[in-house]
């Protein structure tokens, strides 16, 4: 009795028989489970199988990036739909970083007045639920603007009016390829010039003019192989023929919606973010970099974004995937995004709820890790070295 | 060499410049020709704004009626919606003569939250503790009621701002438990159950919340053996439960980190035992300090409550959007904006209260560590 106690008094006996002791509870737990659903899915008259994935899916998707009709099937159906998530996701990561990074700055200007209309901003959108924020978008403010033939109209190029806003589009004719391989080659050769430039001010301390030649080098080398080729982009302008709007793209009141609150929301959060991020930098950093001899441009450039963005990417990346996540909230106002696709069309259809709530959590997850990992190497790249 | 020694100075006064109500405006509102004119534009912006929101929400507003027609004008509120309709909004499906039971209850709330707001000197502890037992209990006896000879109501009638603070309040007092375990499981040196409270953590916090939902609400009677039905309300209260494990984890986990290792080395050495240091020594500083974020995580609970009209609850947004396709209300688009506007209200009320409490939480924890 006293050996057996002492036996189990040893740190290490202990913690292998809890944590086999899990093990084994988790898996007796599935089996159990596992066991459950087939006699509860047998019983309900279930079936199951991924088999449907082939059938016919029957609905229509509105906004569709890649050729969809009816009568594909339901998996190009997810496809579609997960396309637009990605879509709506990215479009709304992109204007809300960019927002968030104005009211960043309004926050941090030395105008009182400006500081407070930043801080009101923040305060007004992060504190109202998102979900509120998107009907307010669709049901209320889209659906106050004028009809198609009174459409509010920018230069003449693009209307807005209550069935979306109309823009133009471009139409590539022949040649247009040869502009994307002057882009390409022009990338590459500023790559190029960046690492010999990164390599030469390393060794010599001298600094090379690379972003500024690399930014025009990629501007003016497609402008330049376009105007030879006599510009082979056309722009179709949409235009307001008997009944409707001929020509040009729509986009939808529901992704136009979407991507107002979204941007809005999480424009709050990031602004948030890159303030705080900025000032997490101590204040010496700018005074010495300034005592240097630095320009306000460089010390922000040099000293301060570097090390604030240690700061900043952790939470950022959160924000990001906060994003991605709630764009599952479009089914609510009609956007054909992935969850509503599975949840809202498939699943009535099909009624193997179990199969389709694998897939999407499978690819929710997919998205989720996508961008963890994007982070991480942006993260990786960016870090400071440790001595 | 004789050092060149500079001139004294007396202390020189402020430039004029800089002083007075003029030098405070020159600093704050016109430094720079830049800044004058961001100053101008923004004082034209929001000068017309406010105009346009005080004739909409106040001089031009109807503020009674019954039905969409007694608001004709597209550019002013339509606060008669709201008069028209806030019980609904506040008792949800309840029984009107029950009503009393659920004024209790918000009456109750308010004590609470009066006892964490003030300091009473020495009862301050005991009327917050007391004040934290009771009222889970007596709320949960006086709404659902079924005891003391009061009548039983189905979780399935509350609606409007009761539910939506039903749903929170049990999503935030559920998940603090389940959370603070996910976290020393986080952090345990056990590698098994590290990785185990990792993944499931991480699962959670990689799928949409609406996801989640649907799946329990759905799924769930799936996995259970038969007999064993679970009304549909508290599936959701699951689900919220469930998800929100997850972030309270990640929030203790900060905490937890913000401890030296030196705290964890020394209580071993005096020869505490796991549970031991944790309850007398880390707990408590960690919990401490991850008093911030866990505010910042109540008020995302509270925000997200609203996805559950997505599955057919009527909560105070649900409910809202009910009555606003209700046959009296459905109309123009003005009425919608007015009804947002006054449920953006109700929220932002919440929130901006739970914030403006977190910091203040925030600042005398400042100045009790200086």
């Amino acid at each position: 009795m006293e050996n057996l106690l002492s036996f189990w008094r040893k740190g290490s006996v202990r913690s292998l028989t809890y944590q086999w002791g899990l093990v084994v509870v988790i898996i007796c737990g599935m089996f159990w489970v596992y066991d459950i659903a087939t006699t509860n899915m047998a019983r309900l008259g279930l079936k199951t199988g991924f088999d449907f994935l082939t059938d016919e899916a029957g609905f229509p998707i509105s906004p569709a990036l890649i050729d969809y009709s009816p009568r594909s099937t339901y998996i190009e159906a997810m496809i579609v739909t997960l396309l637009n998530t990605i879509f709506l996701s990215l479009i709304a990561i992109i204007l809300a970083t960019i927002l968030g990074f104005f009211i960043a700055m309004f926050k941090l200007s030395s105008n009182l007045l400006l500081r407070k209309f930043g801080n009101g901003y923040v305060e007004v959108f992060r504190n109202v639920p998102l979900l509120l924020q998107l009907f307010f978008w669709y049901f209320a403010a889209l659906k106050m603007l004028p009809m198609k033939r009174s459409s509010i109209s920018f230069f003449d190029v693009a209307f807005l009016n209550i069935e979306g806003f109309f823009i133009p589009l471009p139409i590539l004719e022949g040649g247009a390829e040869f502009v994307a391989w002057a882009v390409l080659i022009a990338t590459l050769i500023s790559a190029i010039i960046w690492a010999w430039a990164k390599h030469r001010q390393k060794n010599t301390g001298q600094p090379f003019p690379s972003l500024i030649l690399g930014a025009g080098l990629i501007i003016l080398l497609p402008l330049l192989v376009a105007w030879v080729l006599d510009f082979p982009v056309t722009w179709e302008v949409p235009k307001f023929g008997r009944f409707n709007f001929e020509g040009g793209t729509a986009l939808e009141p529901e992704f136009t919606a979407m991507v107002f609150g979204l941007t809005l929301y999480n424009a709050a959060f990031v602004g948030e973010i890159i303030r705080a991020g900025i000032q997490s930098v101590d204040k010496g950093q700018k005074e010495a970099a300034g005592s240097i001899g630095f320009t306000n441009m460089q010390t922000y450039s040099q000293v301060i974004v570097p090390q604030a963005m240690r700061f900043i990417i952790p939470p950022i990346t959160n924000q990001y995937l906060s994003l991605a996540k709630s764009t599952a909230l479009a089914g609510a106002i009609g956007y054909a995004d992935f969850f509503w696709a599975m949840d809202g069309a498939i699943a009535p259809q099909t009624g193997q709820v179990m199969e389709l709530q694998a897939i999407t959590l499978a690819g929710y997850l997919g998205i989720s890790l996508f961008i963890a990992m994007l982070m991480a190497i942006y993260n990786h790249m960016t870090r400071i070295p440790e001595r | 060499m004789e050092p060149i020694l500079a001139p004294f100075k007396m202390p020189q006064p402020a430039p004029y410049q800089s002083k007075g109500l003029l030098g405070w405006l020159r600093i704050n509102f016109f430094s720079s020709w830049f800044n004058s004119l961001i100053t101008l534009v923004l004082i034209y912006i929001i000068f017309n704004l406010a105009n346009f929101l005080i004739h909409w929400a106040f001089i031009n507003a109807v503020w009674f009626g019954d039905s969409a027609k007694s608001c004709p004008d597209i550019n002013a509120a339509c606060w008669a919606f709201v008069t028209d309709r806030w019980r609904l909004f506040v008792y949800g499906l309840y029984p009107s003569e029950l009503y009393w039971r659920v004024n209790i209850v918000y009456a109750l709330a308010a004590l609470t939250i009066i006892s964490f707001l003030y300091s009473y000197g020495r009862w301050t502890k005991y009327f917050r503790i007391t004040m934290i037992i009771i009222f889970p209990i007596t709320a949960y006896i006086f709404l659902v009621g079924d005891a003391f000879d009061l009548k039983y109501v189905a979780p399935e009638e509350f609606g409007g701002l009761l539910l939506t603070l039903v749903i929170a309040s049990i999503a935030i007092l559920g998940s603090i438990p389940l959370g603070l375990i996910l976290a020393l499981g986080r952090t345990s040196d056990l590698k098994v159950i590290s990785k185990v409270c990792t993944y499931f953590i991480e699962f959670w916090r990689g799928v949409p919340h609406i996801v989640i939902i649907v799946m329990f609400v759905a799924l769930l009677p799936i996995f259970i053996p038969d007999g064993a039905g679970i009304d549909v309300v508290v599936r959701a209260f699951i689900a919220f439960a469930a998800f929100n494990s997850a972030y309270m984890a990640e929030v203790f986990r900060g905490g937890l980190q913000s401890i030296p290792i030196g705290q964890f080395e020394a209580s071993r050495a005096i020869g505490m035992s796991y549970w031991k240091m944790m309850g007398y020594i880390i707990l408590p500083q960690a919990i401490r300090n991850s008093i911030p974020a866990l505010m910042n995580t109540c008020i995302m609970i509270f925000k997200e409550t609203t996805i559950v009209m997505l599955i057919g609850f009527s909560d105070l947004l649900g409910i809202i959007q009910i009555s606003l396709e209700s046959s009296d209300w459905i109309g123009p688009p003005h009425i919608f904006s007015s009804a947002y506007t006054f449920a953006a209200l109700i929220y932002f009320i919440f929130t901006f209260g739970m914030s403006k409490y977190s910091r203040r939480l925030e600042n005398r924890s400042n100045i009790e560590q200086q």
